[in-house]
């Protein structure tokens, strides 16, 4: 049986649901992070197309605008997203951000152009084009949703 | 309940590594590494599977869900699969063809009975309706309640004339932070 504080690391698996933590679910949490960690976005980030300071930054690195990549505006309805080229996680084991995929919806939100289309461009391993347009009446900013793998 | 566990719940994107065991200085007792992999679990796993945890939690959707509208009846959308970290699925209401909106509860409580604001920050919408034409299915956050809390979005799907689809199935992705 798990032993608590009389059991430091290594800790033996076994015990109780209440005072232990078991192989099965050691296993079961293994198989379940691992499946998670497979699909899980590296980033997602909302911003408008006419403005280099994201609204929202959630990503596997961390969160916040201060974690976000540099945005570059191009053009009406036309940013560059640029990711470091590498992260580090809390244990400083560093990685490449590898990006090879991504989905992009326009929102619709005040003062910017209603029924976009957000095309995305992966331009390399860490940089994204996102474009923005109405059908219609053509290219047009907006506020886009961005999630990356 | 005699537990109350470390950190927010996962939609609130908060969690460190810390607050599944790890630290950037844990050590195995007296540097004594793990025996017996099979029933030992050692600090290099724990912080592992803590770091791993925490930027999986950072990132992962809070719902994944597909409706279809019903501009025929005409009423509410049919949610037809939904997956979230809690609670269940959101109240659905049509405001027009091709239009609806999906409101959440603005919190909801973890497993462990600890409550937290699900406050939407992001979401993607695609239409997966089946067919040779091209829709376009925009979002819009909203806070229905006016407290501060993006707990609503609304949706819209339209045409290349972007004239409003009827009957269209989308797939709705949201985040919270």
């Amino acid at each position: 049986m798990a032993l608590g504080g009389f059991a430091p690391c290594p800790f033996p698996l076994g015990g109780t649901a209440i005072d232990g933590f078991t192989a099965e679910q050691h296993a079961r949490l293994s198989a379940d992070l691992k499946a998670a960690v497979s699909t899980a976005p590296f980033a997602v980030i909302r911003f408008a197309t006419d403005n280099t300071t994201p609204l929202a930054y959630i990503a596997q690195h961390g969160v916040g605008v201060s974690s976000a990549p540099t945005l570059t505006v191009l053009g009406v309805g036309d940013i560059r997203l640029l990711w470091a080229a590498s992260y580090q996680d809390e244990y400083d084991n560093a990685w490449g951000a590898n990006i090879t995929q991504a989905v992009a919806t326009a929102h619709r939100a005040f003062g910017y152009t209603a029924n976009c289309v957000a095309v995305v461009t992966l331009e390399s391993s860490r940089q994204i084009r996102v474009r923005t347009r109405n059908p219609v009446t053509g290219a047009g900013d907006a506020v886009v949703t961005l999630a990356v793998w | 309940m005699s537990i109350v566990p470390t950190g927010n719940p996962a939609w609130v994107r908060s969690n460190g590594h810390t607050a599944y065991g790890g630290n950037v200085n844990k050590v195995n007792y007296q540097s004594i590494g793990t025996i017996n992999p099979r029933t030992d679990l050692s600090a290099e796993n724990l912080c592992r599977i803590a770091a791993d945890l925490a930027a999986v939690a950072r990132v992962s959707p809070f719902a994944v869900m597909t409706f279809t509208c019903d501009d025929t009846t005409p009423a509410a959308p049919t949610i037809n699969k939904y997956y979230a970290m809690a609670g269940s699925s959101p109240t659905p209401t049509r405001n027009g063809n091709g239009d609806v909106t999906f409101q959440w509860a603005g919190s909801y409580a973890d497993d462990y009975g600890v409550v937290a604001n699900a406050n939407i920050i992001a979401a993607t919408a695609t239409v997966v309706t089946s067919g040779a034409n091209t829709y376009v299915a925009t979002v819009e956050l909203l806070d229905a309640n006016a407290n501060g809390v993006f707990e609503s979005v609304r949706v819209r799907v339209v045409d290349q004339a972007v004239a409003a689809v009827s009957n269209a199935k989308v797939c709705l992705t949201i985040w919270t932070g």
